[in-house]
């Protein structure tokens, strides 16, 4: 009886997913109307609003819709733009090297706040969901893992900070370099018999570069009027001390990662009991 | 060369792999697993749309500056939150699981289901 | 440039959310006091902002400097800013209860979780970017997943669970659609997908209007999403529940209401068939039968927080049709209606847990007798039910009286629709009188639970907010009005955030 009614509900499940799938697949071949097709090798990247975020012009493009109105979102590639040279190009607008982390803290910094704060909060339920976890007690950790933990850490923690701290200029930054971090105090709990949670310290690192990130905004917001406003020079593209703001809050976010899995995992291995 | 076509139609089959998991699946785990396919596949989706032929990655480097190679960055971007959200949402799905199955002992639904009614 | 600041409403409870770890160091009660204060700072920030956007029209407050549509930008509306403040406001009223509660160990996450959803329900109604609001509804689904869980018991984590399925699942189909989006029309400001979607192929615009509704609708409580409802309800603390219904099911309302009305559909005529499917007839179909599975529910069971559960959901259905019937006078109603609902569901839901305390149970048969113990909380739990219900010189008459009014006007096949009304609103007369009845039954209970100020206090403000609507509706039809005009004027919103006049 009982397989019976597996054997109905998944026919049903099936037969949506097919409608579906039809609906989707109708959808994605369809030529659309203002002669945009998704299915499309090369799309045409002077269609979109990323369009300025490559070519560092969105100031220009914002006097470009003021002027011409309507007739912008047709020529968004007739903005005014200049050449970028790595290396060489000064007080380019977000000025980081890496397109892709200007959009996440500069041009789009915002739905980064938003991010950290869903790291934060799942990770604060994991704490709190697991709050009665009892500690686990592993085997004893042989020579070699116990060495090599003491050996690696510091090593892991060094890369990792090189990762966020180049955020801006290579592939990487916050998110990465602190889950680098995160793993160097795995490798602790596991390499280290007597390994003490330190929660108490991953909550205050937390806070304090929770704090920094929402602060920076903050300043921003009262010097020049508006929140996450990169309130300092963006310097030459390229170097390692460019891009204002958007370093400092990779930085960050990097050590609020590391803190917030470091915190998870030792939630994780019992959590408060100390 | 592989047309986007095929990332497109991959990443929808995904889709509605995982859609059909959610749907059928009675163990806590095996949804978990499933959203977690629908997680990917949306993300595949993503990539895919900025995905240009022959491109480089959108980072200036010494050797890479031109501009008019690099893939489209914004959805790079919208996947890197949307991976960290994954992240997030896996993590409090799974200790919901360790706590379902501390109260009930089992990971079934229909016997967490038939507990209640005990 | 003043209305830059607006951004505070969401910076600042994010402040407080990563320094709340340090406070609950000193105190754990302290955390509770300090979400207490950064939701009342809301509260008096955004009320100051809606008389100011009453007065002066719609604002944006631009995010980084960069001016929409390449930045992300809050839009700040009588609709959006009447949402937010109304959302803020019932979360204080809340907090009041939860600041009394017992103590108990997790009171610090609880606190920053209660502050982060009020906050990610808040901005899901200010921001003007697709993108941002997804990632909102993330923090809000996330943070309601702590809530649900707070309470420790095998349902709670069941309702939690099934939940987060849900959300996830949801959030996939929404980000899907947000993918869509960008493929087609390059950009993720909602000000600028409204501009251009009409120019969308009517197959794909349909596939994208489909997602989203679907990645939405587990907010909004509507039908094939809320399986959540019950169970999740049951779990949660009693004064928790009133966040559910009155902050989450609300945002998921709104964000329907401006979805479907300013950005996907064509707004000034009213006639909003979007892509080749008619989702208003979808929309009013889904209503309709969220109502009729909620109140026939609700009729069944003996559980006051699954009653009052239920019956949330139904009337989520209820102005879910008012969004598919789209004209002026059903559009004004339904945010009426919400409003009405947030207040009456929220009063009923504060009343309920001292009287769970006082009876020792959320069986509605055990609590005969109560109005002999306490006079005052029957009293305010009647003037709840009447809200709900709508009857005469109590808020929910004006608002169920104009959804009526304005779903008759439609015509055609609307009939039956309003049968379904009607019959909703007779069946909750039925159990919502019978809850009654039993309250006022001749009966003695012995209890020493001993209701705090701060709920009576709560009780208080709700059940004269209740009554003064009842009494004097047109106390909230100028904004209603506004709110109302600001949903329908598409244009106005594209010019007031790009500048593009169509």
């Amino acid at each position: 009886m009982k397989n019976t009614q597996g054997m109905v509900n998944a026919f049903f499940a099936f037969l949506l997913v097919v409608i579906l799938g039809i609906f989707f697949f109708n959808a994605i071949n369809q030529p659309l109307g203002n002669g945009l097709v998704l299915n499309k090798d090369n799309p045409d990247l002077s269609k979109r609003v990323s369009i300025h975020y490559i070519l560092k012009n969105v100031h220009n493009a914002e006097d470009y819709l003021a002027q011409h109105k309507s007739s912008y979102f047709r020529n968004r590639d007739k903005v005014k733009s200049s050449n970028l040279e790595f290396g060489k190009t000064k007080n380019a607008e977000s000025g980081s090297a890496n397109e892709v982390t200007s959009i996440v803290v500069n041009y789009r910094g915002f739905d980064t706040l938003g991010e950290v704060t869903v790291l934060f909060i799942s990770i604060l339920g994991l704490g709190m969901l697991l709050h009665e976890n009892k500690k686990k007690y592993w085997a004893k950790p042989s020579l070699i893992v116990r060495t090599g933990a003491n050996f690696l850490f510091p090593f892991i923690v060094l890369f990792g900070v090189y990762v966020f701290v180049h955020g801006h200029l290579t592939p990487g930054g916050g998110f990465p370099g602190g889950t680098i971090i995160a793993s160097a105090a795995l490798l602790l709990i596991l390499g280290l018999k007597d390994f003490k949670n330190k929660l108490t310290m991953t909550k205050i690192i937390e806070s304090l570069a929770g704090l920094t990130f929402a602060g920076l905004g903050l300043v921003g917001l009262f010097t020049n009027g508006s929140f996450l406003t990169n309130f300092l020079p963006s310097g030459t593209m390229g170097l390692l001390v460019s891009s204002g703001i958007t370093a400092l809050i990779y930085i960050a976010v990097g050590i609020k990662v590391a803190a917030e899995l470091s915190s998870g995992i030792m939630e994780m291995n019992g959590g408060g009991e100390e | 060369m592989i047309q986007s076509t095929f990332f497109y139609t991959t990443a929808i089959i995904l889709f509605l792999i995982g859609l059909y998991g959610v749907l059928t699946k009675r163990n806590v785990i095996k949804t978990i697993i499933t959203l977690t396919i629908m997680e990917t596949a949306v993300n595949l989706f993503l990539v895919t749309i900025g995905y240009v032929k022959n491109g480089t990655a959108p980072i200036f480097t010494s050797t890479i500056s031109d501009v008019h190679k690099f893939v489209d960055p914004l959805p790079q971007a919208l996947v890197l939150t949307s991976i960290v959200i994954g992240l997030g949402t896996t993590a409090l799905m799974l200790s919901l699981a360790i706590r379902l199955y501390k109260k009930y002992k089992t990971l079934n639904y229909l016997e967490m289901d038939g507990e209640d009614e005990k | 440039m003043k209305s830059n600041y607006a951004v505070l409403l969401i910076a600042i409870p994010l402040l407080v959310a990563f320094l709340q770890p340090l406070f609950s160091l000193i105190n754990k009660r302290l955390t509770k006091w300090v979400t207490f204060l950064t939701i009342g700072f809301n509260f008096i920030y955004s009320l100051k902002l809606l008389n100011y956007v009453m007065a002066n029209g719609a604002q944006i407050a631009i995010i980084g400097n960069w001016k929409p549509p390449f930045g992300i930008n809050l839009y700040l509306s009588p609709f959006s800013m009447l949402f937010a403040t109304i959302i803020y406001f019932v979360a204080l009223i809340v907090l009041l209860v939860y600041l009394i509660d017992k103590p108990t160990e997790v009171d610090d996450r609880m606190s920053i979780a209660t502050l982060l959803m009020v906050m990610a329900s808040g901005a899901i109604t200010l921001t003007g970017d697709i993108f941002n609001m997804f990632v909102f509804v993330e923090i809000l689904s996330i943070s309601t997943v702590i809530l649900i869980s707070f309470n420790n018991k095998g349902i709670s984590f069941k309702g939690a669970f099934r939940y987060i399925v849900l959300a996830s699942l949801g959030s996939s189909m929404l980000l899907l659609a947000i993918g869509f989006i960008y493929g087609s029309l390059g950009t993720l400001n909602l000000a600028s997908i409204a501009y251009r979607f009409n120019l969308l192929n009517p197959v794909y615009a349909s596939v994208i209007v489909f997602l989203f509704m679907a990645g939405i609708m587990v907010e909004a409580e509507l039908f094939p999403f809320n399986a959540w409802v019950p169970e999740a309800y049951k779990g949660s603390k009693s004064y928790l529940n009133a966040l559910l219904s009155g902050v989450v099911g609300t945002t998921g309302i709104y964000v329907l209401f401006r979805m479907f009305i300013t950005i996907f559909g064509s707004g000034q005529n009213h006639i909003q068939v979007i892509g080749s499917v008619n989702f208003n007839a979808v929309i009013i179909v889904i209503g309709v039968l969220t109502t009729l599975i909620g109140e026939f529910s609700a009729l069944s069971q003996k559980d006051i927080k699954k009653i009052l559960a239920f019956s949330s959901m139904a009337q989520m259905g209820i102005i879910a049709v008012t969004i598919g019937v789209a004209n002026m006078n059903s559009i004004n109603a339904g945010i009426f209606h919400l409003i009405n609902h947030a207040f009456s569901k929220s009063l009923l839901f504060i009343v309920a847990f001292p009287i769970i305390n006082i009876v020792g149970s959320a069986n509605i048969d055990k609590w005969e007798g109560l109005g002999r113990k306490n006079i005052f909380l029957a009293i305010a739990f009647a003037i709840g039910s009447f809200g709900l219900i709508g009857i005469p010189f109590f808020n929910g008459f004006w608002s169920k009286m104009m959804i009526v009014e304005s779903v008759v006007s439609a015509g055609g096949w609307m009939y039956l629709v309003i049968g379904t009304i009607l019959l909703s609103a007779l069946v909750e007369t039925f159990y919502f009188f019978r809850i009654i009845f039993k309250l006022f039954v001749d009966k003695k209970i012995e209890s020493t639970y001993s209701v705090h100020i701060f709920i009576y206090l709560a009780i208080l403000i709700l059940s004269i907010i209740v009554i003064y609507i009842g009494i004097k509706p047109s106390f909230l039809a100028t904004y209603i009005h506004k709110a109302a005009i600001d949903l329908v004027d598409k244009s106005h919103y594209i010019s007031t955030v790009l500048g593009v006049i169509k």
